[in-house]
């Protein structure tokens, strides 16, 4: 494949729709509409950030503030999210400094001895993740009464209506429209009636911690972490802005656009923490939860009927949003492994690579979850944590880029990124050798 | 306005006759390799590990 697709001579699909978004943003910077320009060129990061608060990513919320209250984890989650602007950030310098999506970059300079290495680990973890999302949509749909395969063939149904979009700004302007049902979770918290005081000292003190230092600390801990960094949010930030057609001058745009959805996705997590802990003041045995839609269910004479229902929309949504931005990364990695066409502007058949790889990941995943008796909530939790360690090499091809100067230019990592970037790599694989010493020696 | 007209407004870089063409091979230094396959190890023990946990976590449940 060379990527072309088209009869040649005619100009590609795929050109005009970016030009056309091109030429929006160049008449709104020369009237100097700074705002209109932000609203332009904002989306990749909001949509990155706020599809990462997807369905395991609220359960992992629940189940930490089901399980320790609000304390540590309430700082935790924040430390982690300005890790995520951290990692972020690179990948929409890299978008805009080569126009080149990550796994083609990763595929064209490293070989692809590394690059089938990167995409197993991307495959793998967008799979187990995207299998999580349906969960979520089936939980959500459980607590309402809708039967799984109701809710899940209706997940199925808006994940494929919105790829039959074929153009990336309509694509991008839905699902902000339907990630703004992330913020449900704000409201519920509201009618848990949160400690304010008792907010204000876990920010300050990085306290309580109830049980102190056990395995199921460490699994919450990597679980929170996987809820906010993994592969599949570089490979789609990159693609995205690239797809949007952001350039150098677009830089700044890009950063608030990243540093506003971390900011957002983090008070919509926090909010989840807070709306869950009833549950721990409650002395509620989670353990034999079977999935998010139990954590409505128990809430419900804790934070009202209403605050239930938000929160179940809310798990919906998480799952709804995520399936359909975990999918376009699989579509965008896929296609430019074998150097196809890859955009959310081409039509079906000169996209067939890309939208193939959507279709049949979405399919593939909600089948998995209509299989009776699968242990839903435990894979929920697990496939966070696998994010999390998959997340160590990732970060390693991220750097390796983002040093490149060749292809980076004035654009390229100071010491400061590498320093940071550097510390997340220690951080998360020192986290995740201490889980597997406690899981092999848990005394 | 024409369609060639709209065109101009993008970077050459971002034209596709442009965009598909692949970027030169660079070499990894020795360190940047060995950091790669310690990485690609630490991945290759540690997802099992949590198989294993699912596993056992399931075996106890039911």
């Amino acid at each position: 494949m060379n990527g072309q697709g088209g009869p040649a001579g005619e100009v590609p699909r795929e050109d005009v729709m970016r030009a056309r978004d091109r030429l929006r943003v160049q008449k709104t910077r020369a009237q100097r509409r700074w705002l209109r320009l932000l609203w332009l060129l904002a989306g990749p990061g909001v949509l990155v950030m706020l599809g990462e608060n997807d369905g395991p990513s609220m359960v992992s919320y629940a189940t930490t503030g089901a399980t320790y209250g609000v304390g540590f984890f309430v700082p935790f989650i924040l430390l982690t999210f300005a890790m995520a602007y951290v990692v972020q950030e690179m990948t929409v310098r890299l978008g805009v400094a080569t126009h080149r999506g990550h796994a083609e970059l990763i595929f064209q300079r490293f070989g692809s001895f590394w690059g089938y290495f990167a995409m197993a680990d991307l495959v793998f973890g967008n799979i187990l993740t995207l299998v999580t999302e349906f969960i979520a949509i089936q939980a959500g749909g459980l607590y309402f009464g809708l039967k799984p395969v109701v809710s899940v063939g209706a997940g199925v149904a808006l994940v494929l209506a919105s790829l039959a979009l074929r153009r990336y700004a309509t694509w991008e302007r839905t699902l902000l429209a339907l990630a703004a049902g992330n913020l449900l979770f704000i409201p519920a918290a509201l009618m848990a009636h949160p400690d304010g005081a008792a907010l204000a000292h876990a920010l300050a003190t990085w306290g309580p911690l109830p049980g102190g230092f056990r395995t199921d600390f460490v699994v919450l801990m990597l679980a929170d972490i996987g809820a906010t960094v993994t592969p599949w949010m570089i490979f789609f930030q990159q693609s995205a802005v690239v797809d949007k057609g952001l350039t150098r001058a677009d830089l700044v745009q890009g950063r608030i656009d990243t540093a506003l959805g971390a900011l957002i996705a983090a008070v919509a997590a926090i909010a989840t923490v807070a709306a869950a802990a009833p549950l721990f003041a409650a002395h509620t045995d989670i353990g034999q939860f079977a999935s998010g839609a139990d954590f409505a269910t128990a809430l419900q004479p804790l934070i009202g009927h209403t605050g239930a229902t938000l929160f179940a929309l809310g798990m919906t949504e998480a799952g709804l949003v995520a399936a359909m931005t975990i999918s376009t990364s699989s579509s965008y990695a896929l296609a430019e492994t074998v150097s196809a066409r890859h955009s959310l502007n081409l039509d079906f058949h000169t996209g067939r690579w890309f939208y193939g790889a959507a279709i049949l990941s979405t399919l593939f995943a909600a089948g998995i979850v209509l299989i009776p008796h699968a242990p839903l909530l435990a894979l929920t939790l697990s496939v966070n944590v696998i994010a999390t360690l998959l997340m160590a090499p990732a970060l390693l091809f991220l750097l390796l880029l983002v040093n490149d100067r060749e292809i980076m230019g004035e654009l390229a990592n100071r010491r400061l990124g590498n320093l940071a970037g550097g510390l997340i790599i220690i951080a998360i694989s020192l986290a995740g050798a201490v889980y597997g010493v406690l899981t092999v020696f848990p005394s | 306005m024409t369609q060639d007209d709209i065109l101009q407004v993008l970077e050459p870089a971002q034209r596709s006759a442009q965009k598909y063409i692949p970027y030169p091979r660079r070499k990894l230094s020795g360190w940047e390799v060995a950091l790669l396959w310690l990485l690609r190890a630490y991945v290759l023990i540690a997802v099992p590990l949590v198989i294993y946990a699912f596993v056992k976590a399931l075996a106890a449940g039911g």
